[in-house]
């Protein structure tokens, strides 16, 4: 009688565990998505705000995107696919520059995902402050 | 028995699936908007009162909270939409509160939860003025 019952059990466990390991995996998979989202904020926020100190266009769109690998790497979004643009059209004072960082999140970060890609993208834009100075320019009204 | 346990336990673990999506996709948004509002403050922070500022040059530069106002309303207006934000300036300090639009909920609309949910961000800045080298 306590063979059968523990027969029971083990047809029983046998059946759950998939289910309950798929639970996990998932609970898991969440938590790496929700985990990149927030680096991804992060690499937008910094780049832009990186963009936005630099003293030219240029040097915007370089020292933006140096900025935004080097936080997705503090964050570990290591699997190559993530991509910093910085848009410094508008740069200048008072104007704007926008970042946005985008990355794949694959099998090998999550499992569950199959062949499939998971895609994310955070977008932030940074004003640029109209009062500090621009090396290499001339201040309005200023003597040639 | 190990059903029975598997089944009791069920709504547990759906609840704690949908806390992982609603509230991740919560926590993503409210870390996205704490640093528009702190970027709008800091944006409203650097409208001095010149004016004021030249009247009395030893004094620490008062804001000029309409100035300051627009400027964060303009950082706000930049971003991609979706936010509403609340701007209190005076002359001492800007406080800006950001409102995310509904967080997309998957799993709160199933369990009978309809009310849209909106994160909310708060910063406060002030200016600082006078500052002729970095702490050591």
């Amino acid at each position: 009688m306590r063979g059968r019952s523990r027969a029971s059990a083990l047809v029983e466990f046998t059946f759950l565990a998939p289910i309950l390991m798929l639970f996990f995996l998932g609970l898991v998979g969440l938590g790496v998505e929700v985990w990149t989202q927030l680096g991804l904020v992060a690499v937008a926020q910094e780049a832009a705000h990186a963009a936005a100190v630099a003293p030219n266009d240029a040097a915007a769109v370089d020292q933006g995107t140096t900025r935004g690998y080097q936080v997705g790497s503090g964050y570990r979004l290591g699997n190559g696919s993530l991509h910093v643009s910085v848009d410094a059209s508008q740069f200048g004072p008072g104007g704007r520059v926008s970042a946005v960082a985008t990355y794949h999140l694959s099998r090998t970060e999550i499992p569950l995902l199959g062949g499939f890609d998971l895609p994310l993208q955070q977008q932030h834009v940074e004003v640029v402050s109209q009062f500090r100075s621009f090396p290499g320019t001339q201040p309005q009204g200023a003597a040639p | 028995m190990n059903v029975t346990v598997f089944v009791l336990l069920l709504p547990f673990m759906f609840g704690l699936l949908g806390l992982s999506v609603d509230g991740g996709q919560m926590l993503v948004t409210q870390r996205h908007i704490q640093g528009v509002a702190e970027g709008a403050a800091r944006a409203g922070a650097e409208q001095l009162d010149k004016d004021a500022a030249r009247i009395n040059p030893t004094a620490p530069a008062p804001l000029d909270p309409n100035l300051a106002w627009n400027a964060a309303a303009n950082y706000i207006a930049a971003q991609p939409p979706g936010l509403s934000a609340t701007i209190n300036a005076d002359s001492a300090q800007i406080s800006v509160e950001v409102t995310s639009s509904a967080v997309p909920a998957v799993f709160l609309p199933a369990i009978g939860y309809k009310t849209p949910i909106h994160v909310r961000a708060t910063a406060v800045a002030e200016p600082r003025t006078g500052i002729v080298s970095a702490a050591p």
